[in-house]
């Protein structure tokens, strides 16, 4: 099969060491030949075009942006400080910061790898600056940014009740509860972690003495603005997510000039640093999405669902089956694209096994998004090993990620053994 | 160029030498200002955004443009900006066997291989990209929007981030044998 | 026997993907006792704005779209939105000369025209107190936006994916959407109401000119004869779904708007114009012929 031969050949490129955009178009380019002769290389142009003026992808440029205005305006060093001053003095308090304020970015976008490069650029390098553990910090940032798409809002919730034709109101009331678990989940991790291993934590440097908790609280009132930006627009009928992304932008701008930061140099140095990284991105993007036509083209998408899913067995397998297919192909293909392959099929399943639409699409988004934060191929992967600070390694990243996938896998479980978990908070609505 | 270096350079003459230097500096002047491009185009598309939401919430007067050319500028900055991301090695690369591996020649020997691959992939896709180009202007198709615009622009700029990629892994093999050996094989300068 | 690999602009949430592509394939091979067989591929092989170019390469021998996603090359079809959908008065008319002279320009051989009823405005906010769209704000693709500022409204462009939830907030107050298939995209949870027009929806079916210039001659009977079998029952299917929608939506508790005669008759100019002034962007000739083809056959007139 000419597509196992690419396959090998993509596999190859990789362990090179060729950087991952060239990687894809390399398979592309020998898969293209291999399918079907020279004439099938004409489609990249037009596929690449197709991608980089995707106006859906403007916000991944937008919320790296936001997260480079943040960090360079000081913003989260504040967020640091004044969530340490609320929570005061529990084990590992710094982690259970970066968990917090993961969500709680990662709530502001619905792409996983916009917040997981924007989380780098910010939590990660912060806390690396205090002393954190880089693979605890990146698993964390990593676990975050996997939120990011459950935790409304989120535009791939609502492409998937357009696909599969659920209510996109309970999808995404469906996504809370899984998300705040997978959050207390994250935070056990680390209390077991530094339990084990106190080397782990970073401690508070002590001539920094503890604030009170009004002065904390105050000292966020300047970020709100940044949060009332992006989701208060959203949810007041004011602005799309994607001119949120904009506002958002306009808010870190005037945060910055109430924290006295904001220069011609400052805004200079984000954009800089926001078009090397979105440019990186979106190469990778480009590439993957010629890769999910091709793989459409040889048939092998539909093969692969058809041979899973004609087998004769119960329903318990066929659903842990339908969840491996996303989160294996959306290791290295397009989620976007593979929405649109995979729904249409498995609606009419989820009728046939008794599936409840929203207990079974809320595993799926976090499926998808699993794939993005797993090695090799994960998207998010890339993204936060190009943001976060340059000491810090893909392999150190690989690494870092394994922990959190688990915590992920026995979300998923948690919240398919008591479907509540996803189907109460939309029926209270 | 690849083998002349294996086998030891081959003598370049003086002026040669220069040559390539002038040519080199002019390139890299090059990619500096596509980076700045590239970024201006980025204000612009939060810029046009934003005052768009604003026309439209508070004027109730929608900016019809705005979301057709955020995708061109979206494009532009995204392949504007690809050289320079290749210059400065931004790019992100698996660093599997370089870890695994440690003696100096096997890592110089993948990292050529590496450099060598890039290139060739990179020269094919700009290859691809400008027979695109060269049929999209001779048929002078626009890109199928509401404010469309000639589709060889946007492909221009393509086949200018492929290209010009292209050129710097080129100069990379040519020219910083030494450099070739780090985990990261298209590491030429520090990260910025 | 004939392998046709075709390219299809629809998932399964659009109703045509069935009625008329796979429609036709299945005609195809009906009729020609299984001498032709179809592959179809998705929008998940090629993206739907960019399904011409490898048309016209070859790389799929039949295409089957709507004309608006490839009007970077022509517009001349998206002037049909402008004529009622009459299949035998179409074909008398001889517009599709023209049609077929116009792609044929761009490597590309026309096989088949259906018509069908085509757009309806899903509203959260119901008609002015003028009894138009004064004060709202309607999504639609840019070409369309004669059509809402006809009836007083303001056009707004959203990509789709956030259309849905822009009209869920109330960012904005309605959207032009195809009528078949609506409920299924989801228009049922985000809007309460919604205006039926009489705006049609044009779709084509195109063959690589290479591939049509070689086929025998007993195959291009099928095609064109069982194109003719597709274009005739279109409109009755379409009336079907379109009935069938209107079914879904007054179950989800959604109203039917409807406009006054005189606002009606002020839409029906605003399309009519603004179809053939878009129609003429790409080739302005063409478009003119077209016109006076579709005119003189009284096409125009609901
Ligand atoms: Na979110
Ligand atoms: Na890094």
């Amino acid at each position: 099969m000419p597509i196992y031969a690419s396959f090998a050949v993509l596999a190859l490129l990789f362990l090179l060491g060729v950087p991952v955009f060239a990687a894809f178009f390399g398979f592309n380019i020998f898969a293209a030949l291999l399918l079907m002769g020279p004439q099938m290389l004409s489609i990249f142009p037009a596929s690449i075009l197709d991608t980089s003026m995707t106006s859906e992808l403007v916000t991944v440029p937008l919320f790296i942006l936001l997260g480079e205005l943040l960090f360079r305006s000081g913003c989260i060093t504040i967020l640091f400080d004044a969530v340490d001053d609320i929570i005061g003095g529990i084990r590992g308090r710094q982690y259970v910061i970066v968990v917090v304020i993961s969500v709680l970015l990662g709530a502001l976008s619905g792409s996983a790898i916009a917040v997981a490069a924007m989380l780098g650029r910010t939590v990660m390098a912060e806390g690396i600056q205090r002393g954190g553990d880089k693979q605890l910090l990146a698993g964390l940032v990593l676990g975050g940014a996997c939120l990011a798409p459950i935790i409304p809002p989120s535009f791939l919730i609502v492409l998937i009740g357009m696909l599969s034709g659920t209510s996109i109101s309970s999808l995404l009331a469906a996504g809370v509860l899984p998300g705040i678990v997978a959050g207390v989940l994250f935070f056990l991790y680390v209390q077991v972690l530094l339990w084990r291993d106190p080397s782990r934590d970073i401690e508070r440097p002590s001539d920094a003495p503890r604030g009170s908790m009004l002065r904390a609280i105050l000292s966020l009132l300047p970020f709100s603005i940044v949060i009332f930006a992006v989701l208060g627009l959203i949810l007041l009928g004011i602005a799309t997510p994607n001119e949120s992304a904009a506002c958002g932008v306009f808010g870190a701008l005037v945060v910055a000039a109430i924290y006295r930061r904001l220069s011609l140099s400052m805004v200079i140095e984000a954009l800089k640093g926001t078009v090397l990284m979105s440019s990186m991105i979106l190469l990778i993007m480009a590439a993957s999405k010629i890769l999910t036509q091709l793989m459409a083209f040889s048939g092998l998408t539909a093969d692969l669902v058809a041979l899973l899913t004609g087998l004769d067995l119960p329903p318990v397998v066929v659903l842990a089956i339908l969840m491996l297919i996303p989160f294996v192909l959306c290791m290295f293909l397009d989620q976007i694209a593979l929405m649109l392959v995979l729904i249409p099929i498995y609606v009419p399943l989820l009728a046939t096994f008794g599936f409840d639409p929203l207990v079974v699409w809320t595993l799926f988004l976090l499926n998808l998004t699993l794939g993005s934060i797993t090695p090799p191929f994960g998207y998010a992967l890339f993204a936060l090993s190009a943001s976060s600070p340059k000491d810090v390694s893909l392999r150190e990243i690989y690494a870092a990620s394994w922990p959190f996938i688990g915590l992920i896998v026995l979300t998923l479980i948690l919240v398919w053994a008591f479907p509540p978990l996803a189907t109460w908070l939309p029926s209270r609505l | 160029m690849v083998a002349g270096r294996q086998g030891g350079p081959p003598p370049l003459l003086r002026e040669e030498k220069h040559m390539f230097r002038t040519i080199g500096r002019v390139h890299d002047r090059l990619s500096e200002t596509g980076l700045w491009l590239g970024m201006g185009a980025l204000a612009a598309i939060a810029a046009i955004s934003f005052a768009a939401t604003m026309s439209r919430y508070l004027l109730g007067a929608p900016i019809a443009w705005v979301p057709d050319w955020s995708g061109y500028l979206l494009a532009f900055s995204i392949f504007v900006t690809a050289p320079a991301v290749t210059r400065h090695g931004q790019h992100v690369a698996m660093d599997i066997l370089a870890s695994v591996f440690t003696a100096p020649w096997l890592l110089r020997l993948l990292s050529l291989g590496a450099l060598l691959a890039t290139f060739a992939i990179l020269v094919t896709m700009s290859w691809i990209v400008w027979r695109s180009l060269l049929s999209a202007l001779g048929a002078g198709t626009m890109t199928a929007a509401g404010y469309p615009v000639p589709r060889w622009w946007l492909l221009a700029v393509v086949f200018y981030g492929f290209a010009s990629s292209a050129l710097h892994v080129l100069r990379m093999l040519a020219f910083c044998p030494q450099k070739a050996g780090l985990p990261q094989p298209l590491v030429e300068t520090e990260r910025v | 026997e004939t392998t046709v690999r075709m390219l299809n602009t629809w998932d399964d949430r659009y109703p045509g993907s069935t009625v008329i592509c796979e429609r036709y394939a299945q005609l195809l091979t009906e009729a020609s006792g299984g001498e032709i067989t179809v592959q179809i591929s998705g929008p998940e092989t090629i993206p739907p704005l960019e399904q011409l170019e490898p048309t016209q390469a070859g790389l799929f021998q039949i295409l089957c779209t709507y004309p608006g996603f490839h009007t970077g090359t022509s517009t001349l079809l998206t002037g049909l939105e402008s004529i009622r959908p009459d299949p035998e008065a179409f074909r008398a008319s001889g517009a599709m000369d023209e049609i077929r002279d116009s792609y044929g320009k761009l490597g590309l051989h026309v096989v088949s025209v259906p018509l069908a009823h085509g757009y309806w405005i899903f509203m959260n906010k119901g008609l002015s107190e003028q009894g138009d769209l004064t004060g709202r704000q309607i999504r639609a693709l840019p070409p369309q936006h004669p059509y809402i500022t006809a009836i007083g409204g303001t056009p707004v462009v959203l990509p789709p994916a956030e259309m849905f939830s822009a009209l869920e907030r109330g960012v904005i107050d309605g959207a032009l959407f195809p009528a078949a298939g609506a409920s299924g995209y989801g228009f049922a949870e985000v809007a309460d109401s919604y205006l039926t027009t009489n705006i049609s929806s044009p779709h084509v079916i195109l063959a690589n000119q290479a591939f049509w210039d070689g086929l025998p001659e007993d195959l291009r009977t099928v095609f064109d004869a069982q194109a003719e079998v597709l274009e005739t029952e279109i409109p009755g299917v379409y009336d079907r779904l379109n009935a069938e929608e209107a079914e879904k939506l007054a179950a989800a508790g959604m109203q039917k708007l409807e406009l006054d005669a005189a606002t009606a008759a002020r839409l029906e100019e605003g399309v009519a114009s603004g179809a053939w002034t878009f129609a003429q962007s790409r080739d302005p000739e063409a478009a003119a012929r077209l016109e006076e083809r579709v005119t003189e056959a009284g096409l125009l007139t609901n």
